[in-house]
């Protein structure tokens, strides 16, 4: 008796041993790992965070972080300030037809492992780019390519098939046109399937990565512009904003340069006023509430305008966004390429108009009702957003109290993202949180897509009686070789759609960034890059 | 008793075959397809033609038998195939965070014997006794707390205000006294409460009536006979606690970036990562299954009264 007992108790020992069997292994391989970690001053390096891990940082394909892969790899065209300009094509020429484009590649760039960055090179990587152009379907600049040519070391050519316009910003975009050394493709040359290390020509190179802990990442020496002050880059994951904060009170990490929008207003408030640098981006994108304009109540034109105008932007700047957002009245802000146009219709605050269009429509207030009704129909919208996203719930119930101010209902329907990207896909909305695509692919890669049924910008649009020739005209003007031409039907575009109150623009999207007091220099790009070069630490 | 344990480890096949089908089936059922939510997440705008082709490469075109079949050839070689979120191999990704979660779990254990043992023997020993009442207000307070709170207070006391110990990650040793504390807490307030209940009622019975009749000194009888009998439900429910910890703690995970299996299985289910909850879900079966058998055999060891029979 006494025999069994102790092999059962045995056996019960070795199996709890056996579960926990990697508790030992683990602190054996942190104590290995942070022996390789820098051990260079503070001052050496510069620590961030981001909600997420950095990925696989393959350039030609979408697994990585956008913003990482920007450190490590470059385009031949570069977004800043809201211009394309020169990057590792130091220049090009594009023919009279607009449909070849000869790009003189910049002189001695090498990658971060010192071999020549070169048109071969160049040409390799559209390769295996082009290998795949049913993944990158959603980049016409990809679809259009007809050849890519390698004239000599430093010239490469790219013949269209049809002048696409929006090619050299679409050349600026982080994935999947960006270069890698050979030593980063794999032995069958298709970097789709996976890449053997992360080697590209910008500013630095990936030198430690823990998956879902952090990544390190060294200064390239042998980068061709110019260097970020810091030697190290390291970037913690951190998923929550109140993590994050208390890592920035503690010193452990220097900054939050928030493209992920995780960081709450009051968060950034409570920062600034504990005596950290605060930074607010310009707008990098538009919020706007699209309006299905096929069903429903909002199917009436008059429903819709009347919506725009009883909404105050100012006072949910205010209350929402705590002064960090300005209002929009347009859909793509004035700044962007070919955006800067004179709209035909604009929608100021007035609640008196607003309620003059619905009794007008028949939407009329009973004594004692507080909503509008119609033959027993009450006037009562959906508002779809995603459930986790605070500030949209927010928003919604500011909403709700202008609207109710008017006699509308607006009912709350937040949901995980799935079920709110099916609502976007099969239009199943009466007013939906959109944003557009942000300053890199605005306005020409949105406007584009608004051709897609699968888009909830496409079923918003879908009831307007010329969707079909704005389509058309979309589908016209990407291909339109004259500016002048071009110019006008962005502007006829844009002038639908505000004519139609498709869309409620409510205010910029901005980025937002905290750093600790002796950290410098920061600057904002785009939604999805986060700037280094700049920054620097500040001695004392 | 070697005979019974072979006999529960065999019925783990057919367990196992159901748990994969079920898991298989409902990730299926979920609102919104792998391929929108893969498109998506990489910040593709999902077409026609982008659908299409993203559900070709990750297999999802094919019929859903043979799908199946696909993955449980792979699963029964523990080879769980790719993550569609990461694009990186399942098997050590997830192997990575459970043993991530492991050791926060071991960390909680530690906590959980440590304070809670205390804390019953202390309560049961002199009840309604001002310790007793402060060890209720204690369980009550620690099962009622939220732990994002409790996690929240520890950051601001022991890493802001103090700058002892580091406010996230998994670094050091030190990085885990606050998570595994937080952890612990809700833990620690029942079993301090089963473990003081079962020795009162033990206590009274009767074979401790007849060792103080035998003369036995008051050590042996509480240590020979009432914590002894006492244990079997602590050991019931601690063995219970293990499954629910290392099925990971999101809020804790979250609140501490700890890269364990809860952030790992909520991400994977936003991202309707098909294959990395599929291999979850059999992975987390197969240890709740072994977590169970060692609870019954570590009953049986206590107690000879409890037999199994093959």
């Amino acid at each position: 008796m006494k025999k069994k007992k102790l092999l059962s108790l045995i056996i019960a020992a070795v199996m709890l041993m056996l579960t926990f069997a990697g508790c030992g292994s683990q602190t054996s391989e942190q104590s290995g790992s942070s022996a390789e970690a820098p051990q260079d001053a503070k001052d050496d390096t510069l620590v961030m965070c981001y909600a997420d891990d950095i990925g696989i940082l393959n350039p030609h394909t979408y697994d990585g972080e956008m913003f990482a892969q920007d450190w490590v790899y470059e385009g031949l065209t570069a977004f800043s300030d809201n211009k394309v300009v020169p990057s590792l094509a130091e220049s090009w020429d594009i023919s009279e037809d607009g449909k070849v484009y000869t790009f003189h590649l910049r002189e001695g760039v090498v990658y971060s492992d010192g071999t020549p960055f070169n048109a071969a090179s160049a040409k390799k990587n559209f390769d295996a780019v082009l290998l795949h152009r049913d993944r990158h379907n959603w980049m016409e600049s990809l679809n259009q390519i007809a050849d890519v040519k390698a004239i000599d070391d430093k010239t490469l050519q790219i013949t269209l098939e049809n002048a696409y316009y929006p090619f050299l910003q679409e050349m600026t975009f982080i994935r999947p046109v960006r270069f890698c050394a050979d030593a980063t493709f794999p032995a069958s040359g298709d970097t789709a399937e996976g890449i053997e290390k992360p080697i590209g020509t910008g500013m630095w190179m990936l030198k430690e990565h823990k998956d879902g802990e952090y990544a390190v990442f060294e200064r390239n020496e042998k980068y061709w512009g110019k260097k970020p002050s810091f030697k190290y880059l390291k970037l913690e994951v951190i998923a929550d904003a109140t993590t994050a904060v208390s890592a920035l009170k503690t010193g452990e990490i220097d900054m939050i340069f928030d493209i992920g929008h995780i960081l709450t207003a009051d968060a950034f408030n409570e920062l600034k006023s504990a005596g950290f640098l605060t930074y607010i981006s310009g707008p990098q994108a538009t919020l706007a509430l699209a309006l299905n304009t096929k069903n429903g109540h909002t199917s009436d034109l008059k429903v819709r305008q009347a919506l725009l105008q009883a909404i105050d932007k100012d006072a949910i700047c205010k209350s929402v966004y705590d002064g960090l957002r300005s209002p929009m009245d347009r859909l793509f802000s004035t700044d962007l390429p070919y955006c800067d146009t004179k709209l035909n219709t604009t929608y100021d605050y007035n609640t008196k108009k607003a309620e003059a269009l619905l009794e007008e429509t028949g939407w009329l207030l009973d004594s004692g009702s507080k909503f509008r009704s119609k033959n027993g129909d009450t006037l009562s919208l959906e508002y779809c957003y995603i459930s986790t996203d605070t500030v949209s719930k927010t928003l919604g119930e500011v909403l709700q109290s202008m609207y109710a101010d008017i006699g509308v209902e607006i009912k709350l329907v937040g949901e995980e993202p799935n079920s709110f990207y099916d609502r976007q896909k099969s239009g199943e909305f009466d007013i939906i949180v959109s944003e557009t695509w942000g300053n890199q692919y605005d306005p020409h890669s949105m406007v584009a897509s608004f051709r897609e049924p699968s888009h909830a910008d496409y079923r918003a649009q879908e009831g307007i009686s010329n969707k079909a020739y704005l389509d058309d005209l979309i589908t016209k003007m990407l291909v339109e070789t004259d500016e002048t031409k071009r110019q006008e039907m962005y502007t006829e575009i844009f002038n639908i759609l505000q004519d139609n109150a498709v869309y409620i623009p409510v205010c910029g999207s901005t980025s937002l960034c905290v750093t600790a007091k002796d950290i410098t220099g920061v600057v904002f790009n785009t939604v999805s890059d986060i700037p280094t070069q700049s920054i620097t630490r500040t001695a004392g | 008793m070697g005979k019974y344990i072979i006999k529960r480890l065999l019925q783990l096949i057919p367990i196992l075959l159901v748990v994969s089908i079920l898991a298989f089936g409902l990730v299926r059922v979920l609102p919104g397809g792998a391929a929108v939510a893969y498109l998506t997440a990489r910040n593709i705008a999902p077409t026609k033609e982008s659908i299409a082709a993203a559900e070709e490469y990750l297999g999802l075109n094919q019929p859903l038998l043979t799908q199946y079949f696909i993955w449980l050839k792979g699963a029964a070689a523990f080879d769980f195939g790719v993550s569609y979120a990461s694009n990186k191999a399942i098997a050590p990704e997830i192997l990575g965070a459970l043993r991530n979660t492991m050791g926060l779990a071991a960390a909680a254990m530690v906590w959980l014997v440590l304070i809670s043992v205390p804390l019953g023997i202390f309560s049961a020993k002199k009840p309604n006794s001002a310790f007793d009442h402060f060890s209720r207000g204690f369980a009550f307070l620690g099962a009622s707390a939220p732990s994002f709170l409790v996690g929240f207070l520890l950051v601001l006391l022991f890493s802001v205000k103090l700058n002892l110990l580091p406010s996230f990650g998994k670094r050091n040793f030190a990085s885990y006294i606050m998570p595994s504390l937080t952890l612990a807490l809700g833990y620690i307030a029942s079993y301090s409460r089963i473990l003081r209940n079962s020795l009162l009622e033990n206590m009274r019975s009767t074979n401790v009536l007849y060792a103080r009749a035998r003369g036995l000194k008051e050590k042996r009888v509480f240590s020979a006979h009432t914590l002894r009998n006492s244990m079997i439900p602590v050991v019931t429910n601690f063995c219970l606690s293990v499954g629910g910890m290392l099925a990971g703690s999101v809020i804790v995970e979250d609140v501490f970036s700890w890269p364990g299996m809860g952030r790992l299985i909520i991400s994977s289910i936003e991202a309707r990562d098909y294959p990395m909850i599929q291999a979850y879900v059999v992975i987390m079966a197969l240890l709740y299954i072994t977590i169970n058998l060692v609870a019954d055999i570590l009953c049986a060891a206590i107690n000879p009264k409890i037999r199994y029979e093959a």
